[in-house]
């Protein structure tokens, strides 16, 4: 399955057109929040990465599913 | 070298200094100002009547340029809430006043006549020099006028136009450690509070002063040590260095809570012109006089601040913080960050609050006074503010007021005082907080978006804010920054350690510490709100967000009331 992924801040990935936001993973049916952020490379603490699907966030647990769009963020607070 | 009470008082042009009352000794900064109004101020007084008292305190643990701790609480009756207030800020003012011996500097009384005023403290004493030639100029001239005249290594606290004409938008604004005026005590109308004093600016020359003694040196470099190295540590740090405050946009809209069109959306379709990637990538791409990362206070490792320029490199704006992002932007539908840096200098200079303008603005638009998106128009309207023509004044005043003027329902405001850049309809936990806290609703009374919790789910945010109210509560009367608190947290001890080292107290662990500074603190705060007539009905959001659907999430603010009386019941 496919699923799109926004990230933001310093979860943004260097390249030669500037900084990416946008990625499109394939995943294997079933996989969750942790397998994408694995794939990813990303360190899976919470402190690290907050992850947003449908206005709600979810844990490393979290089943995916098809064509979902998550956010991806460092979880700060404060302004 | 003890620190001192300095007492100015503007009806007979003096300054004495008095020794701490006992009670007073172990508070600061947020926690010391409701216990001098209970001490010293009718609480049913008018906040712009000569009962009411101006208080600049400095945390405890101000004074010695540990990264982040030197804020100063400024404080009084606030004429917007009807209640306690503090507001703090970074910048110099905190510092050099603790350099000069001041626990807390009282300003008090009516003035003799109507001229306006410097207080000028330095190591000879307090005194008042006439400022008549400083009426009705913008912070930025009034400062530049000020150092040209006190010299470049002062501190100053000042009001602008908005002050002057006791608007209740208005702030206190503080000197950066670069000399800009833009370290704004913002909130409750504190502005209008020395307004009323007649006071432009307090300058403080800390020149022949130093940092207070040291009961245990040896403890205090230990316990500096290991909270640097716990703040250096912390993910969050470099976050806030590169990005600041700007990355909560995309939190708050990924909840569907950010502030849009006058708060009847929660999620902004042109955020990625204006969030926090967008400002640093645009900060960078222009270089100049630009900085994504900028100290707002000596010794701050934290850097969270930043400098915004024009597309020619000039500074505009230092900082743009995501409060003025979300109030000024995107709700106002204002998709530039060239318009919003213009209308926060703008504001800057006035002396006004962004979050009480951008919300009054919010307001205005549903009132037919501008087209959302409009930011020419805002700015029109923000050169009525400072002509003081009848439609400035109303703006002005604050959110409440133009929704009265005009009869605008829809108006985001708890006791008087408009609601930060974080919908309470998307993040029950921080409306918990903007009902309940005695100071009205406010981003630094404690907010809950980063807790793991679901957002849309009434059952326990009371909880969730009361532990969040306790923590900000002692982290603003140890005169720490919000952002230290990352640091703090890996290792708490380091607070419990820093005071001993200070004072030589023995206060507990570091968590039981925070807790008693806390609950202290909001004990205080809403005895003095009680006696100022406050009661339950007070602690509520307006009743449109009640009922009022928030797209996309389509929630209303639903945490039983009975919770909300029960925050404090501990």
């Amino acid at each position: 399955m496919v699923v799109h992924v926004r990230l933001y801040a310093t979860l943004r990935r260097p390249s030669p057109d500037g900084p990416q936001n946008r990625l499109s993973v394939d995943l294997p049916d079933g996989a969750t929040v942790s397998d994408l952020l694995a794939r990813l490379g990303i360190e899976q603490s919470a402190d690290h990465v907050m992850a947003i699907l449908n206005h709600r966030r979810v844990g490393p647990d979290h089943r995916l599913q098809p064509e979902d769009e998550l956010h991806l963020l460092p979880p700060i607070s404060g302004g | 070298m003890s620190l001192k009470i300095w007492r100015a008082n503007v009806s007979h042009r003096t300054v004495v200094t008095e020794p701490v009352p006992q009670s007073w000794e172990r508070l600061a900064g947020r926690a010391l100002i409701p216990r001098i109004l209970l001490d010293e101020i009718p609480p049913t007084c008018d906040p712009l009547g000569p009962f009411n008292k101006l208080v600049f305190t400095p945390g405890l643990l101000v004074g010695h340029m540990l990264s982040s701790c030197d804020r100063i609480s400024v404080g009084g009756k606030s004429p917007l809430t009807g209640g306690v207030k503090e507001s703090n800020a970074g910048g110099t003012t905190g510092l050099k006043l603790v350099h000069l011996g001041i626990k807390a500097l009282i300003i008090e009384g009516e003035p003799a006549d109507e001229g306006w005023y410097v207080l000028h403290l330095s190591t000879a004493g307090g005194r008042f020099d006439p400022a008549d030639d400083l009426a009705g100029l913008g912070v930025h001239e009034a400062a530049a006028r000020l150092l040209e005249r006190y010299g470049k290594d002062v501190a100053i606290a000042l009001i602008g136009p908005a002050g002057e004409m006791r608007m209740t938008s208005a702030g206190i604004q503080n000197l950066d450690k670069d000399r800009v005026p833009s370290r704004i005590a913002a909130r409750g109308g504190l502005g209008a509070v020395m307004g009323t004093k007649r006071l432009k600016a307090v300058v403080v020359d800390a020149s022949g002063g130093s940092a207070p003694p040291l009961a245990d040196p040896q403890l205090y470099q230990e316990a500096k040590k290991r909270y640097l190295k716990a703040l250096l540590s912390h993910p969050q740090t470099k976050v806030y260095t590169d990005y600041g405050t700007s990355a909560v946009a995309v939190m708050c809209n990924g909840f569907g809570a950010l502030p849009v069109r006058n708060f009847s959306l929660g999620q902004y379709d042109a955020l990625d012109k204006i969030n926090g990637d967008a400002l640093r990538d645009t900060i960078l791409a222009r270089d100049g006089e630009g900085d994504t990362s900028h100290a707002c206070m000596p010794g701050c490792i934290i850097r969270s601040s930043n400098c915004f320029p024009s597309p020619e490199g000039k500074a505009v704006v230092s900082p743009l913080e995501y409060e003025t992002i979300g109030l000024v932007g995107s709700n106002l539908d204002i998709d530039s960050l060239d318009d919003i840096a213009m209308l926060n200098r703008e504001m800057n200079d006035l002396g006004v609050d962004t979050i009480e303008m951008g919300a009054a603005l919010g307001v205005a638009v549903e009132a037919g006074l501008m087209e959302f998106g409009d930011a020419q128009r805002a700015m029109e309207l923000l050169q009525e503010v400072r002509q003081g023509t009848p439609l400035g004044r109303i703006l002005g005043q604050g959110a409440a007021t133009v929704g009265r003027v005009f009869g605008v329902r829809r108006v985001p405001v708890v006791k008087g005082q408009a609601i930060s850049a974080y919908d309470p309809r998307a993040i029950k936990g921080t409306g918990v907080t903007y009902a309940t806290s005695p100071q009205g609703a406010d981003h630094t009374a404690g907010l809950t978006i980063r807790a793991n919790v679901d957002h849309l789910d009434p059952k326990g945010q009371a909880e969730l804010s009361r532990g969040a109210q306790i923590k900000m509560a002692a982290y603003d009367t140890l005169g720490a920054c919000v952002f230290s608190s990352f640091g703090f947290a890996l290792d708490l001890d380091a607070i419990r350690d820093l005071l001993k080292a200070q004072y030589g107290w023995d206060l507990g662990t570091g968590e039981d510490i925070l807790d008693q500074l806390g609950r202290e603190t909001l004990k205080l705060e809403r005895a003095f709100n009680q006696a100022a007539g406050f009661t339950a009905a007070d602690d509520r959001l307006p009743e449109w967000m009640t009922v009022e659907p928030l797209p996309p999430t389509n929630a209303v603010f639903d945490v039983p009331e009975e919770d909300l009386d029960g925050v404090f019941n501990w």
